[in-house]
């Protein structure tokens, strides 16, 4: 029963994970535009009226909370009713590829969802609060970019390199086990 | 000194000249536009005169400078070189005409196309919209799968991207080659626009630019990941190790990739660095974990192969036990 249980929680990891992933940075994509570098740059082209401007960028904070409170109530809300719809479309798609294809996309599942909560817990957050760290920091601007890309390729590399080791690690061991069980 | 035929053949049957001449009327009557002259057909030759006549030849060829056999003289090193250019060029072509690289031809040729229809717009929008719109019109006409080839790129990406979160999808052979045909004439018509640097920049140069970067990273994850899992089709039983990601594949993608979001930069406004920083985390975000299923893809081609492999065993031993 817990093999089935952590099967079956695997290929929900594998399946939901991505897709709140994606929905997630579409969520915070506003913090990145509520920011006074932003606003400075959108003052010609939206505020006709410096009071206007000025009104905006003094309360910045309440616009962030406020955008933050909404996120986290109807946004939470929303993303549920996603999850739920993707959720039957997941089930769909893989009885018919059950019939299809027999156990491959299950399995593919049952392993993707063994690394991909690694991605989503530790890499995605990093990434996000290194850029938004970066943006606060007074240097010129290609040092900035400079210092975004040198992290995150040096991210991009460590995280396929233990993904590989992880899964050739696996495989043998699986593959042993498969082995003892058929004699 | 003629040869005769019919003095050879009559020296070899050793027929009389009577049996010849009727045997000649006959075969003049049956060739009416004959091969042998008639006036050739006398009995004044015979073999051994065939046989003098062979020892005089070898005589020539002997007096012939090199023993008769001309020897061609080898290239000098200009000739050499050039050569081997046309060998090399002329195996490029022959690439090129086979059917499985239409798609190829015509994307690059559509995208040098669209390059230079966006450069003629900066001289004369009008000239440029109208090389444009042929360009297009001909390209489709030319070639309608183009059309096609678009539709399922937006699809296995853009849509599967809404739809899934990501671009992975688990596909058989034939649904990989087809995607990524379409994912290589995409790149190929915009791969070009990375080029955009040395047009001089207006709206429409811009515009071409920012679709051409998005839609190069986006193609060049995709294309790395399609080519990856039919490595895995290919070869069910290879050994995965971490050494893989050095592969020259991936490093010309993860160039592409860069060269994509470095061009991006370049035109991203002051004070939009944090929006750019946004896009960064969300291609590398596709980026990872397009790359990550590539090794449990392998592995699950492996474990479900594995599987099957033994359970048709176990079946053929049931099998034979029945039949024996």
């Amino acid at each position: 029963m817990k093999k089935k249980l952590l099967v079956i929680e695997n290929i929900r990891r594998a399946w939901l994970l991505n897709t709140t992933n994606f929905f997630v940075l579409l969520f915070i994509f506003p913090f990145y535009l509520l920011t006074p570098r932003v606003l400075t740059s959108l003052y010609f082209v939206f505020f006709t009226d410096p009071r206007g401007y000025l009104l905006v960028v003094e309360n910045l904070p309440v616009f962030l909370i406020a955008y933050s409170l909404l996120a986290v109530s109807f946004g939470a809300f929303l993303l549920f009713r996603i999850s739920m719809a993707v959720q039957r479309a997941f089930m769909n798609q893989i009885r018919k590829s059950f019939r299809k294809r027999g156990n491959l996309e299950l399995i593919f599942y049952v392993v993707y969802g063994d690394c991909i909560p690694h991605l989503t817990l530790f890499f995605v957050p990093v990434m996000i609060t290194i850029v938004l760290f970066v943006d606060l920091i007074d240097i010129d601007v290609v040092f900035r970019i400079g210092m975004v890309f040198v992290i995150f390729f040096v991210m991009i590399f460590y995280f396929t390199y233990q993904n590989l080791r992880n899964i050739s690690r696996n495989l043998t061991k699986i593959k042993s086990l498969l082995d003892e069980e058929n004699g | 000194m003629r040869i005769n035929v019919w003095a050879i053949i009559a020296n070899s049957f050793r027929v009389d000249g009577h049996v010849v001449a009727i045997f000649r009327r006959v075969i003049s009557s049956v060739f009416p536009y004959n091969i042998l002259v008639a006036s050739e057909l006398q009995f004044v030759v015979s073999l051994s005169e065939f046989e003098k006549l062979e020892r005089a030849l070898e005589q020539k060829t002997q007096q012939e400078s090199g023993g008769g056999i001309r020897i061609i003289p080898p290239y000098s090193r200009v000739g050499r070189v050039l050569v081997g250019i046309y060998e090399f060029l002329r195996g490029i072509f022959v690439k090129l005409e086979k059917a499985e690289n239409k798609h190829l031809i015509h994307g690059l040729l559509l995208g040098v196309a669209l390059f230079i229809s966006v450069w003629l717009f900066y001289i004369n929008p009008t000239f440029g919209i109208i090389v444009f719109v042929f360009m297009l019109v001909y390209h489709i006409v030319s070639y309608p799968d183009s059309v096609r080839h678009v539709q399922r790129f937006f699809g296995l990406t853009i849509f599967g991207l809404v739809r899934r979160g990501t671009i992975i999808s688990i596909l058989e052979p034939e649904e990989i080659e087809s995607g990524l045909s379409s994912i290589e004439f995409i790149l190929t018509i915009f791969v070009w626009g990375l080029l955009a640097v040395f047009i001089p920049q207006n709206t429409i140069a811009i515009f071409y630019e920012v679709a051409s970067a998005v839609l190069v990273g986006i193609s060049s994850i995709a294309y790395y990941y399609f080519s990856s899992i039919n490595k895995c089709w290919d070869d069910p039983t290879r050994e995965i190790s971490e050494r893989d990601i050095f592969s020259y594949d991936f490093l010309v993608f993860f160039g592409l990739f860069t060269a994509s979001l470095a061009v991006l930069y370049r035109l991203v406004p002051l004070g939009f660095h944090s929006v750019f920083g946004w896009f960064v985390v969300f291609m590398t975000y596709l980026f990872l974990s397009s790359v990550m299923a590539i090794p449990n893809f392998q592995t699950a081609v492996s474990i479900s192969l594995r599987w099957r492999g033994i359970s048709s065993t176990s079946d053929y031993d049931l099998l034979e036990g029945i039949l024996s």
